[in-house]
């Protein structure tokens, strides 16, 4: 009887032991990745950086600005990434160098005032932990030195096979005109993932920095770029809700001149939809598009008519990854902005930028009131 | 030739009274007189530095660490007389940076470079903040460089190994502050987790936080730290800082300018030269090869 009692309080204190170690490596593992990815509030101020003497926006005059996801530099080579579902292997040095002063080349041809760029990796293991925006800045004129970016992936390790390292993407928003606020707003994590996979996991967000303009208030611009693979839930439709709840607010706060553009992985009509194959249109929502709150209230760039219309095809801004060779087949960047600005001219520049990234640089040219 | 030996006995492992016995018979062979001055406060040097008649000396030695330095030095270029003397450096004290960039860590080597009388100059940080001017010849720190040193203050309890413990907390809290930053043409407006401008590359007991600076060429090194980092990579990172390769890490930024400014949303005291003084915000202004060491 002794023994049995004896034997018992040994099992119960192996026992205890074991929930304890348990326990231990539970809390340091979420502790590790608590700790180890980019944790933000709902709304952080983001940092900018101005040149001296930078200048001011004047009312009257006209913006030009220039959206492009540029896919962390790998060039458009129908990459298929894995997660796009492929197993490419990342870019080389070589290749992001080359395309990297495409880029550039682009942006001072077109000679935009604003840029707003998505995918800009820092600190990244698939692309040499480069800081992209530094990179790119050291090859445009003195006057780009105007920028504001925010993170919406960073992780000091990603523990998947085609990763197994860092990962570090953002919003970067390049200016040629004074900036004098930058704030980071959260978007909703895609709401079917567990919580251990939204902190590995992109977290979207909007950039939005605000031009002041001389004696006349301000232009707020917004850079954002929406989830993708999303269509398993209601995701895309809280995020846009948070976009436009984003821009009711700064209208009623006396914001009337704002721009938000970038890479929204929504197509805009049943007509764009109609367009893609099977595997395409599994991407998108078949019962019409999660866009219709901001298409109802913003004007768009591409508008909607021309992205309806018979040169459809001039105006889709992405190609593809899951089919070899691939052309661009579909609108999902935009630029879209409020009624106070006047648009004076919209283009998706096409003819010289399709192997440099899978989205084509949206561009739109607004006159400020 | 005579000398003014400033000595602290408080610097360091509190050893300056044998180490003086060392150093002692190196000046009596070379027929160099040592006033010997031993201080009995904080502040006492800067007094000495700023009062003493110098007049009949050829050189003002010290016998401590950084913050010793720091006071002679404040000292000397606040006297009204406006007179400087070369300065000496006997590394005595728990951080004797200038001296490590200088290659004479040993005070008996030193000591043998004062006997030398080879002198070289070497720039000075001027610091201005709302109505007072601090100098500086090591570094001046803000954000979780003076937090370290807060904390370590209450865990003095803990010896020498507050430091660590200090560092650990304030590690996993990393707190990081809104400011402004002024430096070359730029204007930074972002959040920062901390900011160091050294003049030399060492700091602390031989951490290398700027390994390209130059004690003579007139510019601050500024390591500047953003908030973007991550709380395992901020304690990847600090180790890094014994070799200086933290410089190549993508959250670090290093600048060199002759003068820049920082304007925190909150102002908060400052680590000057290993130092808890001064307050934000400021203007630091590099005064190049403004005084005279042996070396």
């Amino acid at each position: 009887m002794k023994r049995f009692i004896s034997l018992n309080t040994t099992a119960k204190k192996l026992l205890f032991c074991l929930v304890l170690l348990v326990s231990l490596i539970g809390i340091s593992f979420f502790a590790w990745i608590y700790l180890s990815t980019l944790q933000v509030e709902e709304v952080e101020s983001a940092t900018f950086v101005n040149l001296t003497n930078a200048p001011m926006l004047e009312s009257g005059q006209n913006l030009k600005v220039l959206s492009w996801n540029i896919q962390f530099l790998a060039g458009n080579k129908n990459n298929n990434f894995f997660f796009d579902g492929g197993e490419d292997s990342w870019p080389s040095i070589s290749r992001r160098q080359q395309v990297l002063e495409q880029i550039a080349e682009i942006i001072i041809a077109e000679n935009p005032d604003v840029v707003l760029l998505q995918e800009v990796d820092e600190g990244a293991k698939r692309t040499g932990h480069a800081d992209q925006l530094a990179a790119l800045l050291n090859l445009l004129p003195k006057e780009y030195r105007n920028h504001s970016s925010a993170f919406y992936w960073k992780a000091d390790f990603v523990p998947h096979p085609s990763v197994m390292g860092s990962v570090g993407m953002k919003l970067s928003t390049i200016s040629k005109y004074q900036i004098t606020e930058a704030t980071r707003y959260a978007l909703t994590s895609i709401q079917s993932q567990s919580w251990i996979m939204q902190q590995m996991n992109p977290k979207r967000a909007i950039l939005e920095i605000q031009l002041p303009i001389t004696n006349s208030g301000t232009l707020n611009v917004m850079n954002t770029h929406l989830s993708a693979f999303a269509q398993s839930d209601n995701t895309m439709e809280i995020q846009v809700k948070q976009v436009m709840g984003l821009i009711t607010k700064k209208q009623a706060q006396g914001h009337d001149n704002i721009i938000i553009g970038g890479d929204f992985n929504l197509l805009s009509s049943s007509f764009a939809y109609n367009l893609l194959d099977t595997k395409g249109k599994s991407y998108y929502n078949p019962s019409g598009t999660e866009l219709s709150p901001i298409l109802e209230v913003l004007g768009s760039i591409p508008s909607i008519e021309l992205i309806n219309g018979k040169d459809y095809a001039d105006w889709f801004t992405h190609s593809p990854n899951h089919i070899s060779g691939a052309s661009p087949d579909r609108t999902i960047d935009y630029l879209f902005y409020t009624n106070a600005l006047t648009l004076v001219g919209q283009k998706v520049r096409s003819n010289d930028t399709l192997l440099i990234s899978d989205h084509l640089p949206v561009i739109g040219i607004f006159r400020i009131p | 030739m005579r000398f003014v030996l400033v000595v602290n006995p408080q610097s360091g492992k509190k050893q300056s009274a044998a180490l003086l016995d060392t150093i002692k018979p190196i000046f009596d062979s070379s027929a160099i007189e040592l006033s010997v001055i031993t201080t009995d406060f904080p502040g006492h040097a800067r007094e000495l530095a700023s009062e003493l008649e110098l007049t009949n000396y050829d050189g003002l030695l010290i016998l401590g660490g950084d913050g010793t330095f720091h006071e002679v030095v404040n000292g000397m270029l606040g006297r009204q007389d406006g007179m400087a003397l070369p300065i000496g450096l006997i590394p005595g004290g728990s951080g004797n940076s200038v001296a490590h960039d200088l290659g004479l860590l040993n005070p008996i080597a030193a000591a043998k470079a004062i006997v030398g009388q080879n002198t070289r100059f070497i720039d000075v940080a001027q610091i201005k903040m709302n109505d007072s001017v601090i100098f500086s010849i090591n570094l001046v720190g803000w954000g979780l460089v003076t937090d370290v040193g807060k904390r370590s203050e209450s865990l003095r309890w803990l010896g020498p190994s507050r430091y660590t413990v200090a560092s650990i907390i304030e590690i996993l809290l990393k707190n990081s502050r809104r400011a402004t930053l002024v430096v070359n043409d730029k204007t930074i407006v972002g959040d920062f987790t901390f900011v160091v401008a050294c003049n030399s590359i060492h700091i602390g007991k031989g951490m290398k936080m700027a390994p390209l600076a130059k004690l003579d060429d007139g510019l601050a090194d500024l390591v500047v730290v953003d908030a973007n980092i991550t709380r395992q990579r901020l304690i990847s990172v600090l180790p890094k800082l014994f070799n200086g390769t933290h410089i190549n890490e993508p959250e670090v930024t290093y600048y060199q300018a002759s003068s820049f400014s920082l304007f925190p949303e909150t102002n908060d005291i400052l680590n000057i030269d290993g130092e808890l003084i001064g307050t934000t915000p400021i203007t630091v202004k590099m005064l190049k090869q403004a005084i005279k060491i042996f070396a």
